[in-house]
């Protein structure tokens, strides 16, 4: 790999060593990971699984049962989704609006970005740093993490007011949330226009 | 270090551009080469089976997640109710204390005569699931004999249960009973009673022997012919023994009489209540009875003059059982004739009396 590569972290310009595989080459200033080659595959494999693997649990994440809450013998269970509905029709129109947009609508968006930019490739080239730009911004805005966090604080506080128990969707959640972590660290955005 | 080399290097670029501009030739600006260490997660970089078999694994747990929250585990029986009580999805069934299934649907019928309770069982508490069991909707009881099921003034209704007989084959479709059961307890003999006045006594009512509950009505209904009133009632425990030939029940309630004096006074505040006097000697296991319109004379002396329950099966073990098996054979024969004779004395006074 000849050429020049700027570091992303410094903006440093450096000449491009060959590298063998397992090598990575860093910046030279800040030691930042400019360009590591791999065995065989596109670069972008690594994230393009992660972010499948988010695509795929993020669905029972937000469909299945995620909390089963227990007030005076009268059971109550709610996905997310009902959970969203339910805050809208009942009138809470910005908390079900905040709750559909940043736990439901920008993840989606960001897992799904991951998968185009990473595997998919349905746009023409030139859109792709459209994509990652959205992508970027998006995923400043997409907080399931913080929703998690959420449920945590309710366990803790309200555990001794009403009983309630997790639902299977805790776990393709959390699994979710930490597929989608694991794909945006992956990813490189040098990958993009790496083929092609 | 990288830094200072850097730094001399930038220098030396900047230099060649802007500074060395007037030479004929321009050189390429010397950038620093980047430099090549060993990728510390090389691993994940080296294997690509590593990264498809995370998303294979994603991929197994959202279908198995997927798979055991929306196909149900248990089977499903439909309860039928004249009346729902307030009962609605996601309510429980409970048996002893606990909770075995739930409801997942409350249909009315075609016919608005009645509601049909879907429940999903639990895989553990499938085995209610056998004909002769008994559901009932438990709801508030308030009355001055009774107090029951207060939790769910203010909570959700809940349906209770009582199994069948072990043996009972599978079944998964019952009528609900529309009263809770007073005893929570399976029975084992139900016995029908025909009386021409049903006196007030009515479904929920105790069957009482010697003043201890022993039963329970669990239906009272006019027959076809608008002749009797046919008493349902179910015997627990040992109690089954009692519905033999012979026995008698009657409805108690108040009366004063010159001879037995005041009685049933308690059915006043308590209610009323089936009692019953066994036949004192060995009659055979019978359902049917007509019942007597007052109480027999001296009921309360009652002895059995033979060992009872010999009608019935022998798997019951009462005292007498136990003493035989340990060899003491109570030779009582001397003690029941002098006690008959005593009986029909009573009995021929009774008659010279009235």
């Amino acid at each position: 790999m000849s050429g020049f590569k700027a570091c992303h972290c410094c903006g440093l310009v450096h000449r491009m060593p060959t590298l063998g595989i397992g090598k990575v080459a860093v910046c030279s200033r800040c030691d930042t990971p400019i360009h590591r080659q791999r065995a065989a595959g596109k670069s972008t494999l690594p994230t393009a699984a992660a972010a499948l693997g988010a695509f795929i649990l993020f669905w029972p994440a937000i469909l299945l049962p995620i909390l089963d809450i227990e007030r005076l013998g009268h059971h109550h269970e709610s996905s997310i989704v009902t959970g969203t509905i339910q805050l809208i029709s009942e009138g809470s129109w910005f908390v079900g609006f905040v709750v559909l947009l940043f736990s439901i609508i920008f993840p989606l968006l960001k897992i799904m970005m991951l998968l185009e930019l990473s595997v998919l490739g349905l746009f023409h080239r030139k859109h792709r740093a459209v994509t990652y730009r959205l992508m970027e911004s998006a995923g400043k805005w997409s907080m399931m993490d913080v929703l998690l966090l959420a449920f945590l604080v309710m366990l803790i506080k309200v555990g001794s007011l009403v009983q309630f128990q997790v639902g299977p969707a805790i776990f393709a959640f959390v699994l979710c949330v930490a597929m989608s972590m694991l794909a945006s660290l992956m990813f490189d955005p040098h990958a993009i226009w790496e083929d092609a | 270090m990288p830094f200072g080399k850097t730094r001399e290097n930038c220098a030396i670029a900047m230099n060649n551009e802007y500074h060395d501009a007037d030479r004929v030739e321009k050189p390429v600006p010397d950038f620093p080469t980047a430099v090549v260490r060993d990728d510390r997660i090389g691993l994940l970089n080296k294997s690509n089976w590593l990264f498809l078999a995370l998303t294979a694994a994603c991929l197994g747990f959202a279908l198995y997640l997927g798979y055991t929250s929306t196909v149900p585990d248990g089977e499903l029986i439909t309860v039928h109710f004249a009346d729902g009580h307030g009962l609605k999805a996601e309510d429980a069934l409970r048996f002893r204390g606990i909770t075995i299934g739930q409801v997942e649907e409350i249909r009315l019928r075609d016919d608005l005569a009645g509601v049909d309770v879907d429940v999903r069982l639990r895989p553990d508490g499938e085995a209610v699931a056998r004909e002769g069991s008994v559901f009932w909707v438990e709801r508030p009881q308030l009355s001055l004999s009774r107090m029951s099921g207060l939790e769910t003034v203010v909570g959700a209704k809940y349906l209770g249960v009582i199994p069948g007989p072990a043996d009972a084959p599978q079944s998964s479709e019952f009528a609900g009973q529309e009263n809770p059961p007073r005893l929570r307890q399976s029975s084992d003999v139900s016995v029908l009673v025909r009386f021409k006045d049903g006196s007030g006594i009515e479904s929920g009512d105790a069957v009482k022997f010697r003043g201890v509950i022993v039963g329970e009505v669990s239906d009272v209904r006019l027959d076809e012919n608008f002749q009797f009133v046919e008493v349902r009632a179910q015997l627990v425990d040992r109690a089954k023994v009692l519905a033999q030939t012979g026995t008698v029940f009657w409805v108690e309630r108040p009366k004063v009489n010159f001879r037995d004096g005041i009685r049933g006074l308690e059915t006043l505040v308590g209610g009323k209540y089936l009692a019953l006097m066994p036949n004192p000697s060995d009659g055979l296991a019978q359902t049917e009875f007509e019942g007597a319109e007052k109480p027999p004379t001296n009921w309360q002396d009652w002895t059995p003059f033979s060992r009872i329950g010999d009608a019935w099966s022998k798997d019951e073990k009462n005292p007498a059982d136990a003493m035989s098996g340990e060899g003491e054979e109570v030779n009582d024969r001397p003690a029941r004739r002098v006690l008959g004779r005593i009986r029909e004395t009573i009995e021929a006074l009774d008659d010279a009396v009235n």
